[in-house]
């Protein structure tokens, strides 16, 4: 009965589809061996019955197809159904999968959520407040800059050019730079801003706190412009800070290996000509006023700082 | 399913009928049910013998009929067809609707209208 109600539902060959295949086929081969038998019988070659049982009955694998679809065609469609079921049950399933995903990150935001607010009322009882962070490294910068402000300090370390960079650069009037480091032997620096060559390199630490003005200090040396001319190998103009020595000026000029007349004339013209005579070993001496000392210095006023220093040789010895 | 020139084309519906009608008398095979069917139609009918296949097989599909392998008189290995009581009661019901359908088409042939129509 049971037999008889799956044929009604499903009519098809219940069988693994080779076996169908197989029996189509023997079936076929049996009816066309059966038509040779005939035609042999009545006196026709092998080859002639073959190809007359051929033309009688049709192609075989033309059959056997057809007879497959037949058999296996209500077969090949519950398949398909299957196939169907199978897709519509999975998109169900994985539909509710991302459901379930979803509503399991949304309560993982609410969580969030919920932390983030206890956090936020802790944070609003001071008491609780406790940063644990460490205080940031900064440097300060205040005064004759663009952007004054703190400035964090980069694990390297940092120079005063980059703090005064990064704080956009000096004002056009700033005239003294003071660093006050925050180290406990240090004492403060004072520099010209016409000294960039020697103020930038000055290296800052955490806390340390540079101030622009537009004041001069006379701690700051500034830089000054000297001219040497006469008998040195390197004449020229040529910079150097306010409070050089002549001896250092001439030294930088390559003066003569002999004794050589010096005569320094400032810019200003009330001021007195310094004069001074090198002598063999390259020591200087100054020959005029006792008001000027050995070491006078090249003291010139920032407003004047340019000098001339004219090393001459004595008449005698140039012409030895 | 091309016929051959000589004879002439079954109606679909018609290779079932005969196979059906063929196996009331007795199981046959494949080549049997050709045979018989050519012999019945005084070989008027010469089907293409493979195109019994198919409708066999709808036959056996549908329950009208029932398959066992089995050997010849002459010992050769084949399929017998027998017909199932639901295949019985189809040939009969099939039988009269063919003749009413022949006999309405030979009308129609014949131009003789229907005896009701014309009265």
């Amino acid at each position: 009965v049971s037999r008889t109600l799956f044929r009604s539902l499903f009519s098809f060959d219940p069988r693994p589809a080779p076996e169908v295949d197989a029996d189509i086929r023997a079936e076929l081969d049996s009816h066309l061996a059966m038509i040779e038998e005939e035609l042999l019988a009545q006196g026709a070659t092998p080859a002639d019955a073959r190809a007359q049982a051929l033309a009688r009955f049709g192609d075989p694998d033309r059959l056997a197809r057809q007879a497959r679809t037949i058999k296996l065609g209500d077969r090949i469609m519950l398949q398909r159904i299957n196939l169907a079921l199978l897709i519509v049950l999975g998109s169900a399933v994985i539909f509710l999968l991302v459901q379930n995903q979803r509503i399991n990150s949304r309560s993982v935001q609410t969580l969030e959520q919920v932390a983030a607010n206890l956090a936020a009322m802790q944070q609003r009882q001071p008491a609780v407040s406790v940063s644990s962070e460490p205080p940031a490294k900064v440097v300060y910068i205040q005064g004759e800059v663009q952007r004054p402000g703190a400035y964090a300090l980069p694990p390297g370390g940092m120079n005063l050019q980059r703090l005064v960079a990064a704080a956009g650069g000096l004002k056009p009037n700033a005239r003294t730079i003071y660093v006050d480091h925050d180290r406990s032997a240090e004492q403060d620096k004072v520099f010209s801003t016409t000294t960039p060559l020697i103020w930038a390199a000055e290296p800052l630490e955490t806390n340390d706190v540079v101030n622009v003005t537009t004041e001069d200090d006379r701690r700051a040396p500034a830089q000054i412009h000297v001219e040497v001319r006469g008998y040195v190998a390197n004449v020229g103009k040529r910079w150097t800070l306010e409070g050089a020595t002549v001896e250092s000026v001439l030294r930088h000029a390559s003066p003569p290996q002999e004794a050589a007349r010096v005569v320094v004339e400032r810019t200003d013209p009330a001021a007195t000509p310094i004069e001074m005579t090198i002598a063999e070993d390259g020591r200087q001496r100054t020959r005029n006023s006792a008001s000027h000392r050995r070491r006078d210095q090249c003291a010139c006023r920032r407003r004047f700082p340019a000098a001339r220093a004219l090393v001459q040789l004595p008449a005698p010895r140039a012409h030895r | 399913m091309p016929a051959k020139d000589s004879t002439p084309e079954l109606p679909q519906g018609a290779l079932e009928l005969l196979a059906l009608r063929t196996l009331a008398r007795a199981p046959n095979h494949g080549y049997g049910i050709a045979r018989a069917i050519e012999l019945a139609s005084g070989k008027a009918l010469s089907i293409e013998e493979g195109s019994l296949y198919p409708a066999l097989y709808r036959l056996e599909n549908r329950g009208d009929l029932k398959s066992e392998w089995g050997t010849t008189d002459a010992n050769r290995k084949a399929k017998f067809y027998s017909l199932t009581p639901r295949g019985r009661s189809r040939l009969k019901e099939q039988t009269a609707l063919w003749e009413k359908l022949s006999t309405a088409v030979s009308r129609v042939l014949s131009n003789d209208p229907a005896p009701e129509r014309a009265a």
